[in-house]
């Protein structure tokens, strides 16, 4: 063994590194007796947020979809007209908001807009929108 | 239990620790069960934590993977036991194995996510990993995480589940030999046991048990332990009576002191001051007695 004092080491370090909660016992046959952890997530991410709202009659839209150009990811507004979503860290981003629900003659036009965040690397980016839809 | 029991418990542990160092494993029985994932995650993103998920994928579709990254997901795991008729066998539904490679699949093409796939080795599937492996290498799984079943409960009398000797040292054989190619999904031994001569082969870094010591638990009734799969009478506590904080800072010390392990086998052992008496979860605790020794079994062959 060439370092048999490298758990130790890690011992010394009484961190907590990890809570697990264990939600619900139903689902499989056995509850395996090992293996319950995932890899460490070492992925930086950007919180994308904000409110949409009508450019004429300034209420908010529920409903809306904004696409963040990302695998497909995308998140709809709440009925206050805001959305949250953590998005992947990326140099810019090619929203997309539509309104998909609404008769088509009386649709909101679709609207794209890039933003570009100044990321920094140790602190949550959190990118506040305000967005008007015509 | 409710969701503002658990994230009453995580606001508390965010103003002692520092969430940012810390990750909140979701898992169960099958937390995609619970509708209320997503609102869970979002809210232990807003203290601080990072979170990830232990799931078998049948519930795993896009929508819901979606809803989960927007939440602030940033690791999963999802477990494949074998090629089809095997996984779906072992999970007791023939829709098992489909929704699992599709779910993994999902997973492996979601940039924001570190995924794995875990993989429970019995007797059915030992002979079937290099399929297992072909397998995944067509979904684009990276990471493949192997581990064995503890010989507890029903497992410890079914005789398809444990593996000899002979297949255990064969299973850190195939991670050995797997971890020295190329190819995808990079294999690792799971940090179930100490391996002897393939610790830092079949897996990265050497054998080092993080239950209570990296690792604290909350389980469905609010018991608070250290890892979820460890024997029941290691239970230091329960949320509803216990802050989990203290708990943590001072009732721990069987899992950061091991010399209660150092006894019967272990106690003469050359390789204790490597093994510390195996996983925690190897252990009956009220007995004081090892379930198994696997660095022995390996041996045995
Ligand atoms: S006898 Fe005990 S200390 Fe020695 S290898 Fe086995 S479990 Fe580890």
């Amino acid at each position: 063994m060439d370092n048999p004092n490298y758990h130790r080491y890690y011992r010394r370090r009484k961190l907590l590194r990890t809570v697990f909660g264990v939600f619900s016992l139903s689902g499989i046959l056995f509850a395996f007796q090992a293996c319950y952890g995932t890899p460490k997530d070492f992925g930086l991410d950007v919180v994308i947020k904000g409110r949409v709202t009508s450019a004429s009659t300034k209420t908010v839209l529920p409903g809306i979809r904004v696409d963040v150009g990302l695998n497909g990811q995308y998140t709809l507004t709440g009925s206050d007209g805001m959305f949250l979503m953590y998005c992947e860290k990326m140099r810019e981003y090619h929203l997309t908001f539509s309104d998909p629900k609404t008769p088509r003659d009386t649709r909101y036009a679709s609207r794209d807009t890039i933003i570009r965040p100044s990321l920094t690397e140790d602190s949550q980016t959190v990118l506040n929108l305000d967005i008007q839809l015509q | 239990m409710p969701s503002k029991d658990f994230l009453k418990v995580t606001e508390l542990v965010s103003r002692k620790h520092h969430p940012r160092d810390i990750t909140v494993v979701m898992t169960g029985g099958e937390p995609l069960l619970r509708n209320d994932l997503a609102d869970i995650g979002k809210k232990l993103r807003a203290q601080g934590f990072r979170w990830s998920l232990v799931t078998n994928g049948y519930l795993l579709e896009p929508r819901r993977l979606n809803e989960l990254i927007n939440a602030g997901l940033g690791a999963i795991t999802i477990s494949l036991d074998g090629p089809a008729e095997q996984h779906n066998w072992l999970r007791v539904n023939p829709d098992s194995y489909r929704r699992a490679i599709e779910a993994i699949r999902l997973v492996a093409r979601a940039g924001r996510l570190t995924a794995d796939v875990v993989t429970c080795v019995n007797q059915k599937n030992i002979g079937l990993l290099p399929r297992i492996q072909e397998i995944l290498t067509e979904t684009g799984i990276r990471k493949w995480r192997l581990f064995t079943i503890t010989p507890i409960g029903r497992a410890a009398d079914i005789e398809d589940f444990n593996l000899t000797g002979e297949q255990y040292y064969q299973l850190l054989q195939f991670i050995e030999q797997n971890r020295n190619s190329v190819s995808f999904p990079e294999a690792t031994f799971s940090c179930e046991s100490y391996i002897g001569k393939f610790e830092n082969k079949a897996r990265e870094g050497f054998f080092f048990c993080r239950a209570g010591i990296h690792i604290g638990s909350i389980l469905a009734n609010g018991d608070i332990s250290a890892c979820p799969n460890i024997d029941r009478t290691l239970v230091q506590g329960n949320i509803y009576q216990d802050d989990f904080t203290d708990i943590w800072e001072n009732k721990f010390q069987p899992f950061r002191n091991r010399d209660w392990t150092k006894i019967n086998g272990c106690a003469d052992c050359n390789q204790y001051r490597y093994c510390e008496g195996n996983g925690i979860h190897w252990w009956d605790y009220e007995n004081r007695r090892i379930l198994l020794c696997n660095y022995s079994k390996m041996k045995q062959s």
